[in-house]
């Protein structure tokens, strides 16, 4: 049986095996430029090559790629072509992967770090790690970038666009590999002088329902946070939502209604709003993910050491403001 | 856009590396699998003076040794390049495997041609109601279910070259690039002949109530080595009247008064008037059967659906309750 099951398709598998780096290249580029002219002249092909080239893989994978165009009309893939494009485009991905991670081990370190974080880790973290990190590795520069939703951070770091990111828990991605650094409460931001600003302590849940909210458009804790409002009963509801923190705070600040966001989003100087715990919400998970077919580089080792020294402090700050 | 393909100037990076084709990746993790260039021409079905001149070439490319031999030995190690590169290449052929899988799979003509490979025939107690929900909520999906006595590392060697689309599997899976989903719980129960007295038990109340009871196992259950060292963790060391590679037999020696048996409720035929189930509550951990796949597949919508449809038609079954004899 063990066998037989490989066989049918034993013969399918060998002309898969012969396809080459250019055959995907081409088909990728002309995907991209829309004729074969241009994606040869983005190759440094000739336009004869590039057409051999995607009549030998049409060959190998038994199907048309490639619906040929009349006169100027540029070139369409097939619903097939389209379809392998999605995995020629991992695959030279995972080629490049896989380049850099020879190169890195042929060279010692590559000398660049590249960091994804979202847009709270890059005012409250980033401040802190970058010299911290410039002082034990100077020969190391590092790229760092930001994302308004972490499902962003998690493709590139799967795509080897970055070396490192700072994302929330879960990550539901069992290629990537993460160390926890903190765990950041989620606070209740409300217009100053409003009623939830007024009392003290943590907010009450309760206090929560039929509130107007402004909500985070990316960001995948506040769909929890609202779940779990939803568990007790309590549902706010959400008048706007943005992308970016400072919005957000200012549209409270401007009292078109409360928003719910973590420590680390929260700006506790702003004069227009009060920020007090929510009583009883899950804190969002805050760790650093790597892909882990990555050798570690060291500097990546370093850089992760620096994150935790970061976080800790931050932890002791997140006390102090006495939401934990 | 990351990857080469978004590339509009200058020479690819990749492009300029000869040697460094999927085939002679395939090569480094056969000589990596198998640790000989013989038996890794067996099994990619070339000569061994092949395989060593894809290594060798592939060397060339990357400009650093990947294998080490050692002296007037066949075996080979993989230098910590080697390695490395060995987990890359493992993945840009999964990848080339889903798509593969993914381009077979196309709809011809507008019907998506569903290959399910299953396990074990106990299933086939959901398959009829799964297959009637997934008729009604994807009828351009036609479902074919291949049934195999094969053991689970066959089934997953398939769903990785795309000769089934998916896989119904007891957990935990073979390693390799796989997503799922667990549908059921399956507790284990004890198949008692008819004639003994345990027969009148509605449920054991405890583990060493099996110490004296004289076992039928089928070693070629994936669970059996799971179950025996729960029993012994309980002090309970099992008797065995019959251990050997049975399969389909081991209710047909239950129903014959050789032993009784510890199975998945699921697998116990109870049309059998020979054999009574005695329940065991919990106190063995259930079979858990799961959906899975090809995680680098990209068109997954009727995976999914035959998963919903899967998931309803398991809903439905409840556990057979343990039954006293009448």
């Amino acid at each position: 049986m063990s066998e037989a099951a490989g066989q049918p398709d034993g013969g399918a598998r060998d002309r898969w095996l012969g396809i080459e780096v250019r055959h995907l290249q081409a088909l990728a580029a002309i995907a991209h430029e829309g004729s074969f002219r241009e994606a040869a002249d983005a190759l440094g092909y000739v336009q004869s090559a590039i057409s051999q080239q995607i009549a030998h893989l049409e060959r190998l994978v038994g199907v048309r790629l490639i619906e040929r165009a009349r006169g100027n009309t540029p070139v369409t893939l097939t619903p097939a072509g389209e379809l392998l494009l999605e995995h020629v485009e991992q695959i030279l991905a995972r080629y490049e992967r896989a380049h850099e991670h020879l190169a890195s081990l042929s060279e010692g370190l590559t000398g660049r770090l590249r960091i994804g974080m979202l847009q709270s880790v890059a005012t409250r973290m980033l401040p802190q790690v970058l010299p911290r990190f410039a002082e034990r590795c100077p020969g190391i520069d590092v790229v760092p970038s930001e994302r308004t939703a972490d499902t962003r951070l998690i493709d590139a770091l799967r795509s080897g666009g970055l070396d490192l990111a700072f994302c929330e828990l879960p990550l539901d991605d069992d290629e990537l590999d993460h160390e926890e650094l903190l765990a950041d409460p989620l606070l209740v931001v409300a217009p100053a002088g409003s009623p939830l600003a007024s009392g003290s302590g943590p907010v009450d849940p309760a206090e929560l329902d039929d509130v107007p909210l402004i909500a985070f458009s990316h960001w995948r804790g506040q769909q929890r946070a609202l779940d779990w409002l939803a568990t007790l009963g309590v549902a706010p509801r959400v008048v706007f939502s943005s992308d970016h923190n400072a919005t957000v705070q200012a549209l409270v600040a401007a009292d078109m209604g409360a928003a719910i966001a973590p420590f680390l989003a929260v700006d506790l100087s702003d004069p227009g709003t009060v920020a007090r715990p929510l009583a009883g919400a899950p804190a969002r998970t805050l760790a650093i993910a790597w892909l882990r077919s990555e050798e570690p580089a060291p500097a990546a080792a370093e850089l992760r050491a620096v994150a935790r020294e970061v976080a800790a402090e931050l932890a002791g700050e997140i006390e102090a403001f006495g939401a934990w | 856009m990351v990857g080469l393909g978004g590339r509009s100037a200058g020479a690819p990076v990749v492009g300029r590396l000869g040697g460094f084709e999927p085939r002679h990746l395939a090569a480094l993790v056969a000589v990596g699998e198998t640790g000989t260039f013989r038996t890794a021409g067996e099994r990619l079905g070339y000569v061994q003076s092949a395989v060593s001149q894809q290594i060798a070439q592939l060397e060339r490319s990357v400009g650093m040794p990947l294998i080490e031999r050692a002296a007037g030995q066949p075996a080979v190690t993989l230098t910590e390049a080697g390695a490395a590169l060995a987990e890359h290449a493992a993945g840009i052929l999964a990848q080339l495997d889903a798509a593969a899988a993914d381009l077979r799979a196309m709809p011809a003509g507008g019907t998506a041609q569903l290959r399910l490979g299953v396990h074990d025939r106990t299933v086939m107690r959901v398959l009829p109601q799964a297959i009637d929900l997934l008729g009604a909520r994807a009828p351009d999906v036609r479902l074919v279910v291949r049934d195999s006595q094969a053991p689970p590392h066959v089934r997953a060697c398939d769903v990785r070259r795309g000769v089934l689309d998916a896989a119904l599997e007891d957990l935990p899976l073979e390693p390799g690039p796989f997503a799922s989903v667990e549908l059921f719980h399956d507790p284990i129960v004890l198949a008692v002949p008819r004639a003994w007295p345990l027969a009148a038990r509605a449920q054991l109340g405890r583990l060493d109530e099996l110490a004296s009871v004289p076992l039928v196992a089928d070693t070629s259950w994936p669970m059996l080595a799971l179950v025996e060292s729960q029993l012994r963790a309980a002090g309970v060391e099992p008797r065995f009247a019959v251990r050997s590679p049975l399969s389909g037999s081991v209710q047909a020696l239950v129903a014959a008064g050789i032993g009784a048996a510890l199975l998945p409720a699921l697998a116990v035929d109870d049309r059998d008037r020979d054999v009574a189930v005695v329940g065991l509550g919990d106190l063995l951990a259930p079979r858990r059967i799961a959906l899975y796949w090809h995680a680098h597949r990209r068109r997954l919508r009727p995976v999914e659906q035959l998963a919903d449809a899967l998931a309803a038609a398991f809903d439905d079954l409840a556990a057979p309750p343990a039954r006293a004899a009448s």
